[in-house]
């Protein structure tokens, strides 16, 4: 299996997806030999995990350099013109940087994909499991040593990350798509984007809808009445363009006009993290629109747990799996119909991530009655329960079985 | 017959530490002490015990022909009784050689006067206080915050009791050589303004050790002969005190140019150097500053845009002044110093947005990362303050 991230050190949703689907794959018997750019702590149990950094190292005979100190993580979401970017400040700041990353993200995906042919060669595999675009390349050297069925699993599209895909990653995942024996997406919404964009036949594609981690989640009763002054709602999420953070702060506009006791906090930070900062200054609302920045996980369940509701107006969410968590900590939700997890929540109230009025208008709803809150958690429960890394993992199986006996006969 | 004024300007702010959104409402405590106890540490090290020294030594040898002004924030004397207590001491020092006058400001350095008047009142009189019960010294002049300045804070010191105030001389409102006449405020009976002299105050304090500039290095000799040929007959050399030491290392050779300065100075027939107080007993006023708009000493606009040009520093500046009511009723007075803390000019400095070569000075003086994160950070701790509010 190849990924780009895994807990601890993850930048979004890929690597806890990454982390569940293994736990999953590995509950039903699977052995995994995960494949990774570079990662500094002990292999969990259930995985087996090699960083690339690792192996050029002992290429480079015992050649090291404490690369923490220099970025501990290249996130699979950073943009390829922010990575040149931070490249070239890194430089100019005399950081080791150069020595270690290239000039380009994209000598980066080629640098993992060539130290993972080593990884290839040297074991024996039945199946090969690919996370997104950045490790399509990995893949497709691999399944040429190995012969054996390629898997690509679709946590976002390009076209779900910007407004303006880049050709070149496109054309990366286009490739790597027509490769694949299986295509996994992660809901039936990316099914349809990936048919979209690709021109791939549904045939070859499969839904594997992500899990949610129940434990520590108190399957909803009454919630006990909060005497607070504030309700605070929250957003959760990069910055960024595909999360809609832009429509968040509208919403957020909207809903301060007809009531001021509300603050919104915006976990997370990305390229639109400065207009939209000055944009809520401008508007004279910074009181009431807070900003926490890039959070870590135990502080995030902190800010789940403290809140009063949560929005996630996202523009293209393939997936959505923190609408899933904020739910199963007995927060209610309004989500945008343009999310996979849409077609799996039928009692959350969904507007389009556009229609900022709705949106308001759902959420001041909720926050209004607790009553309907209450009855929103209580519906979903059976639907989180089903929703479990267990259940996703034997699905994989399940296919990686059809797969192998497909190639045997 | 010229007539030098020495002013330096002391100020280290309460610096806020990053304040984490999970504080809000459980944690109150909002300034990096450790980092403002190493800062001032490292600053008295380097500049406020050396030159102290040498300033008292020099008005010793030059039996107080020798003589300066000092405007030392309450914040930063506050700090300095908490982190180095010595730098009082050597204050005191200073004060007892009969040749140094305290001038009087807001405590807090704020924008107080900008944005209420009656906590710009009481904020001043608090650092009289604060002047009375470290030096025993009642300030009859006034340096408002980094030199904000209007007609409007003519007529506020002068229901104080002030006599004389400091002023940025703005070339666009005085014309060329307006900076080195006594002028008095619009609208007072006779409040004096002393205009800076920002191109030879900004030789000491910018250009001093630059490589770069055609009079590098700069001996205080030549420095002298210039003030001596600047049309007079006042001359206001009004710098930041960390200059010495701080701004310019040691190593620049700052020092052996403050030592040689008094002398350089003296030598010169028909020159004298007085403090502010002297100045305005010694000359009436010539002419009237018409000055309806804020102006300051900083950034080349020489306006509030330092500290007001963005809808950041508008939104935190706004919503701290909307809670001075609640928060002065509270009646709470930890809460009060902390609100005090906050409307300190820095944090708004630090969410300047300018670019070019202000930029620069801004980036340079930065504790957080950046304009938006000072921002974030004190809403954050805005929000906290509130909530304390309405318990």
């Amino acid at each position: 299996m190849f990924g780009w991230e895994y807990p601890p050190l993850i930048s979004g949703g890929l690597g806890v997806a990454c982390y569940g689907l293994t736990k999953g794959i590995a509950r039903q018997g699977g052995k995994i030999t995960l494949v990774l750019p570079r990662y500094y702590e002990k292999s969990p149990k259930f995985v087996k995990i090699v960083s690339t950094e690792s192996i050029q190292e002992k290429l480079d005979s015992g050649k090291t350099l404490k690369k923490q100190e220099v970025m501990p993580i290249i996130s699979g979401y950073l943009r390829p013109e922010d990575y040149e970017q931070w490249y070239r400040e890194e430089t100019v700041v005399g950081s080791k940087a150069r020595l270690i990353y290239g000039p380009d993200i994209y000598g980066e995906i080629e640098r993992f994909a060539r130290l993972s042919r080593k990884v290839a060669e040297a074991g024996d595999f039945d199946i090969i499991h690919c996370h997104d675009w950045i490790t399509y390349q990995a893949g497709m050297e691999a399944k040429k040593i190995l012969g054996i069925p390629l898997v690509m699993h679709v946590h976002s599209i390009e076209a779900d990350r910007a407004p303006y895909p880049n050709p070149r990653i496109c054309e990366m995942e286009k490739s790597g798509l027509n490769a694949a024996d299986l295509i996994m997406c992660v809901s039936r919404y990316t099914l349809e984007q990936v048919k979209k964009n690709y021109q791939i036949p549904e045939s070859k594609m499969v839904v594997v809808h992500n899990g949610v981690e129940l434990a520590g989640c108190a399957k909803p009763g009454r919630r006990p009445a909060r005497k607070k002054r504030v309700r605070q709602i929250l957003y959760l999420g990069r910055l960024t363009w595909q999360k809609g953070p832009e429509y968040l702060v509208e919403i957020a506009k909207k809903m301060l006009e007809k009531r001021t006791d509300l603050r919104f906090v915006l976990a997370g930070w990305g390229d639109l993290a400065h207009p939209i900062v000055e944009r809520v200054a401008d508007w004279g609302v910074g009181d009431h629109i807070l900003f926490a920045g890039f959070l870590d996980e135990i502080d995030v369940k902190k800010l789940i747990r403290s809140s009063d509701l949560f929005l996630m107006p996202s523009v293209s969410e393939p997936f959505g799996l923190v609408a899933l968590e904020a739910l199963s900590h007995g927060v209610p939700a309004v989500i945008s119909n343009q999310s996979g997890v849409a077609e799996l929540l039928d009692y959350v109230p969904k507007a389009d991530f556009w229609d900022i009025e709705q949106f308001a208008q759902l959420a001041l709803q909720l926050l209004a009655s607790p009553k309907l809150a209450e009855k929103q958690l209580k519906n979903i429960w059976p639907t989180l329960e089903k929703l479990n890394w267990n259940d996703s993992g034997k699905i994989c199986m399940e296919n990686y079985q059809r797969l192998m006996a497909g190639t045997a006969s | 017959m010229k007539t030098v004024c020495f002013y330096f300007q002391v100020h280290q702010p309460f610096r806020m530490r990053n304040y984490h959104i999970l504080d809000i409402g459980k944690n109150h405590h909002y300034f990096d002490d450790k980092q403002n106890r190493e800062i001032i540490r490292k600053v008295a090290e380097k500049c406020y015990l050396p030159t102290n020294r040498l300033i008292a030594k020099l008005i010793r040898r030059h039996k107080r022909k020798f003589r300066v002004s000092y405007s030392v924030s309450g914040v930063a004397l506050e700090q300095m009784e908490k982190y180095a207590p010595e730098v009082i001491d050597s204050f005191r020092d200073l004060v007892s050689t009969g040749g140094v006058e305290m001038l009087g400001e807001t405590y807090y350095h704020s924008l107080s006067a900008v944005y209420s008047k009656d906590e710009f009142e009481r904020q001043v009189n608090i650092h009289r206080e604060k002047l009375n019960q470290l030096f025993g010294f009642n300030p009859t002049s006034f340096r408002n915050t980094e030199l904000i300045y209007s007609d409007h804070l003519a007529w506020l010191i002068q229901k104080m009791g002030f006599q004389v105030v400091m002023a940025e001389g703005v070339d666009w409102l005085i014309g060329e050589n307006g900076a080195g006449k006594i002028w008095r405020g619009r609208g007072t009976d006779n409040l004096k303004i002393l205009l800076r002299n920002y191109r030879l105050s900004d030789d000491i304090g910018f250009r001093f050790s630059s490589p770069d500039w055609s009079e590098h290095p700069l001996f205080a000799d030549k420095w002298a002969s210039w003030v001596n040929a600047s049309p007079g007959p006042i001359i206001n050399i009004f710098i930041d005190y960390e200059t010495f030491g701080e701004h310019q290392w040691a190593s620049t050779g700052i020092f052996e140019f403050l030592d040689f300065l008094p002398k350089a100075l003296l030598s010169i027939k028909d020159l004298e150097i007085l403090t502010p107080s002297q100045v305005a007993e010694k000359y009436p006023a010539q002419d009237e500053l018409v000055c309806p708009n804020w102006i300051s000493w900083a950034d080349t606009e020489r306006d509030l845009s330092a500290w007001l040009g963005n809808p950041m520093q508008r939104n935190a500046m706004d919503k701290l002044y909307s809670l001075e009511k609640d928060i002065l009723a509270s009646g709470d007075f930890e809460l009060i110093c902390d609100w005090r803390k906050l409307s300190t000019s820095d944090h708004y400095y630090y969410m300047s947005t300018k670019y070019a070569a202000d930029a620069e000075v801004h980036k340079y003086f930065n504790p957080h990362h950046g304009p938006h994160f000072a921002y974030i950070v004190m809403m954050r701790i805005l929000s906290d303050l509130e909530e304390r509010l309405n318990r």
